[in-house]
């Protein structure tokens, strides 16, 4: 393994830009919940941005619990993604606001998403990212540490 | 005919994709009226149906993901070859393709003797030329044996040498594949190699020819008779003619050298009208195919048989001084190896002892300046000399132990690839035998602790040193001339004098060796006995000849620390102290050159990097966890307590001491046959090699597991 602080922040940017959906996993009462959002991202890596009604289980889960985790990754269903796909895992707290220059980079994003996210019931949620676990090569695992 | 076997004559075989690009080329030659010897291809749908249907797909695709080519050494390029190999060993060829392939070789060969080749989708390519990468095989008799030769064939896609040129070939598991050729056997009388084109020289085709089966030329293991022909009319330029000529027999499942009769050995191998019959088909051939030749043939009852035929690249000697290709000329094969082992045992070995022991006995303090430079001067070339001995003959020796592997595994697939180290390990590694005398030591302690409280006293120090330098003066580092080793083997005596050592209960060797000599008929017991013997010194070597070499390091240090201490004094009086130039040798083992210190694992925006599992090769099994021990330079040594896990760049034969002390190894140099690794095996530890920066991402004191049957490292919490 050899990656300089610079060529893991590129490897993750990379894969962050490569997908748009990541599973979300919140805390319920009893269970850990998971469910499939579309992301987007700062550059510096600091946030991620994603859309929710606020009548879901996730977002009542998201109020009681603000602390989720993201899994975003690379594989393609293939036998070759034991070799070649990544796996990004990301741990942080979702915040009270997302300003509205946020609520654009989403939007730029997914513009088809534009009617979901401007309802009413809807809103774009900030996580505040504390750290990105990466796995490559099957079981390679180094984390970078925002913050 | 079926899709998979195909006669080398059916039109479908000059499909390269396929039948492969050797395969192709004979089917041309015959095309052409060349002479080629009859025989049938198992084509390339053959191995992907194989691979697929048996999962070895998905297990190489996992083997070569275990780290990235450009970060592996030689070592575990053969590593992970030996792994893949011994999936395809392991598993039985399904009916579906193996039927098929049983009724083409009974239809063709009926009992006859076989040759098995690779014939794979690049090599022999118009562009490329990468002889030698897969494997060959000759003299192969009996169904069940040609079945296991295809299998070897096809693991051979996967050879060390293809891995070193994985990029080159672009070598991968969708799109690369291999065909395999099976031909009768021509048993020629004599046989050889041409070039149409002289490499060195264009106006000149090349011939050469030794008696028997030209296996033992291809290996380089007979010296041929060569003659030089003008290439546009064919007359004779010079002849060399062969002084110690040999002969190349087939013998059950392969082929041996022998001697040449006396009334042969005089006698040149082809006569004029064989030359010029000879010069006649390479030009036939290199006109149809449009590009110099280089064939192999063989004359059998005075009919020319062409074996191969492919183009002459300068590929090959691009990177003739890189160290790949000084890698790959690593593969000695047994008639080398023989002659070398003798030639280490009873020359080098004997003389390095001679001349170490003169050093030794000179006394440094005593000499004039003049004769303390001199002896400086003396000393380094002494160390140059046998650096180079050690380079050009006992790294190539180690090979020995790669030979004896195949062997082994060939012949009794076992579910270990490594198996047949519990084989060959010595019980006499000088390294062994020291800490053996330390645990002596430790033990003494143990039984009466009081020894300890007398720490410091000379009659404690004599006690303790005093066998260990009679036993080991003729080793490197010795204990009364480095100031700092006494005390760092007081310190590990008095750590393993903590809890006795747990060594681990090495397998029988005797139902071990029983099982080995079954596996060979009885007119192979000799040979079965004789390569086992050879890889047995191999091993021996492997760890024992950098003992050997670290004394004439230590020599030169010595020298040079008595050098520097005189400048010193001398540039104190004239106060004119400067830095010199001349640097005394590093350990050569702590040091990695490739480590570079200033990666940035922080930024200013306050974010890093932790690593939380390493992947690296799986080196000895089992699972450890404990604190780290990073050993950064010989003091770190000292430190090394009870029960911690020894993180190192390489480790030396030479500090191997503080084995008994740790609970697991983690090594950045990767591979098997390291001394890391054979150590670790010895001892029954946890060991993880070839993890890139190991010493830069672990630090002393980190909570770590070693995971040495998965190969992997980690990393619970930093310190």
């Amino acid at each position: 393994m050899e990656e300089s602080i610079f060529r893991l922040r590129n490897k993750i940017i990379k894969l962050l830009k490569s997908q748009r959906l990541g599973v979300l996993a919140t805390q319920g009462e009893k269970y850990p919940y998971n469910t499939l959002v579309a992301y987007a991202f700062s550059e510096d890596l600091e946030n991620i941005f994603f859309a929710t009604m606020k009548h879901t289980r996730k977002f009542n889960n998201i109020m009681k619990h603000p602390h989720v985790s993201i899994l975003i990754d690379s594989r393609t269903n293939d036998v070759s993604d034991f070799k070649n796909a990544v796996a990004l895992t990301v741990l942080g707290k979702i915040i009270k606001s997302t300003s509205p220059q946020c609520q654009e980079l989403y939007l730029s994003r997914f513009p088809h998403l534009m009617n979901f996210a401007k309802n009413p019931n809807a809103t774009i949620l900030t996580l505040k990212v504390s750290k990105y676990i990466y796995v490559q090569r099957f079981q390679e695992v180094l984390e970078l540490i925002i913050k | 005919m079926n899709q998979f076997a195909i006669p080398l004559n059916h039109p479908d075989c000059r499909k390269a994709n396929i039948c492969g690009q050797k395969a192709s080329s004979l089917n041309q030659l015959i095309s052409q009226d060349i002479n080629v010897p009859l025989g049938i291809c198992i084509t390339t749908p053959a191995y992907h149906q194989f691979i697929n249907r048996t999962g070895i797909r998905e297990q190489v695709i996992l083997e070569l993901s275990r780290k990235n080519f450009q970060e592996m050494r030689w070592e575990e390029l053969w590593d992970a070859s030996l792994r893949i190999r011994n999936f395809f060993l392991k598993r039985s060829i399904p009916k579906e393709i193996k039927n098929p392939i049983i009724s083409a070789i009974k239809k063709y060969f009926q009992n006859r003797s076989v040759v098995v080749r690779s014939s794979s989708n690049f090599e022999d390519s118009p562009i490329s030329s990468f002889a030698g990468i897969h494997e060959s095989f000759i003299n192969i008799t009996s169904i069940d044996q040609i079945l296991h030769h295809i299998k070897l064939v096809w693991a051979s896609l996967w050879s060390d040498a293809a891995l070193s040129y994985q990029k080159e070939l672009a070598l991968n598991v969708d799109e690369s594949s291999m065909a395999v050729i099976i031909q009768e056997i021509i048993l020629g009388e004599k046989s050889g190699i041409s070039f149409s084109q002289n490499p060195n020289d264009n106006n000149q085709a090349v011939i050469e020819a030794v008696f028997g089966l030209n296996k033992g030329l291809v290996d380089g293991d007979i010296e041929p008779d060569r003659w030089i022909l003008n290439r546009q009319n064919g007359q004779l330029i010079s002849k060399f003619t062969a002084k110690n000529k040999k002969y190349c027999l087939p013998q059950v499942n392969g082929t041996r050298i022998i001697e040449v009769p006396l009334e042969k050995k005089d006698q040149s191998v082809l006569s004029q009208e064989e030359v010029q019959s000879l010069y006649k088909t390479i030009l036939k051939i290199e006109a149809f195919k449009k590009s110099p030749q280089d064939i192999e043939w063989t004359i059998h009852e005075n009919l020319i048989y062409v074996l191969q035929s492919r183009p002459i690249t300068t590929h090959e000697t691009k990177d003739a001084n890189t160290r790949r290709s000084w890698d790959l000329n690593l593969r000695k094969s047994y008639e080398t190896l023989r002659s070398l082992s003798h030639e280490i045992e009873s020359v080098w070995i004997p003389a390095m002892i001679k001349e170490a022991d003169h050093l030794f006995k000179k006394n440094l303090v005593q000499m004039t300046d003049k004769e303390l430079e001199n002896e400086v001067k003396t000393r380094k070339q002494q160390f140059d000399k046998w650096n180079t001995v050690y380079w050009n003959n006992f790294i190539p020796f180690a090979h020995g132990v790669r030979l004896f592997a195949e062997i082994y595994n060939n012949r009794l697939m076992p579910a270990d690839p490594y198996e047949f180290i519990d084989l060959i390990a010595s019980d006499h590694l000088k390294s062994i035998e020291r800490n053996r005398m330390l645990e002596n030591l430790a033990n003494q302690i143990r039984q009466n602790p009081n020894l300890l409280l007398k720490k410091g006293q000379n009659n404690v120090k004599i006690q303790i040193t005093q066998p260990f330098l009679e036993k080991f003066q003729r080793l490197s580092c010795d204990i009364n001339q480095c100031k700092n080793e006494r005390n760092t083997l007081m310190h590990v005596i008095q750590e393993m004098a903590k809890n006795p050592l747990k060594m681990k209960s090495i397998p029988n060797k005797k139902t071990l060796l029983e099982k080995y000599l079954k596996a060979f008929t009885r007119e192979e017991q000799n040979f079965a006995k004789d390569i086992l013997e050879l890889a047995k010194k191999s091993y021996l070597f492997r760890d024992d000849d950098n003992i050997y070499l670290g004394r004439f390091e230590t020599l030169y240090n010595k020298a040079m620390e008595e050098s520097e201490k005189r400048k010193h004094v001398q540039c104190e009086k004239e106060h004119v102290c400067k830095n010199t130039e001349e640097k005394m040798f590093e350990s050569k083992f702590l040091k990695d050159n490739t480590l570079n210190k200033n990666v940035v694992y922080s930024d200013k925006n306050k974010s890093k990097i932790n690593p939380r599992q390493l992947r690296g090769q799986p080196a000895g099994k089992g699972i450890a966890k404990g604190y780290a021990r990073v050993i950064e330079n010989v003091s770190d040594l000292t430190k090394v307590k009870q029960g911690e896990i020894l993180v190192c760049d390489a480790i030396d034969p030479n500090m191997t001491f503080v084995i008994p002390l740790v609970k697991g190894i983690v090594e950045r140099r990767g591979g098997m046959l390291i001394h890391g690794a054979i150590i670790a095996r010895e001892y029954g530890l946890p060991c993880v090699t070839g993890i890139p920066k190991a010493t830069i991402l672990i630090h002393t004191g980190d909570l770590i597991t070693v995971d040495g049957y998965f190969g992997l490292v980690i990393i619970h919490s930093k310190v």
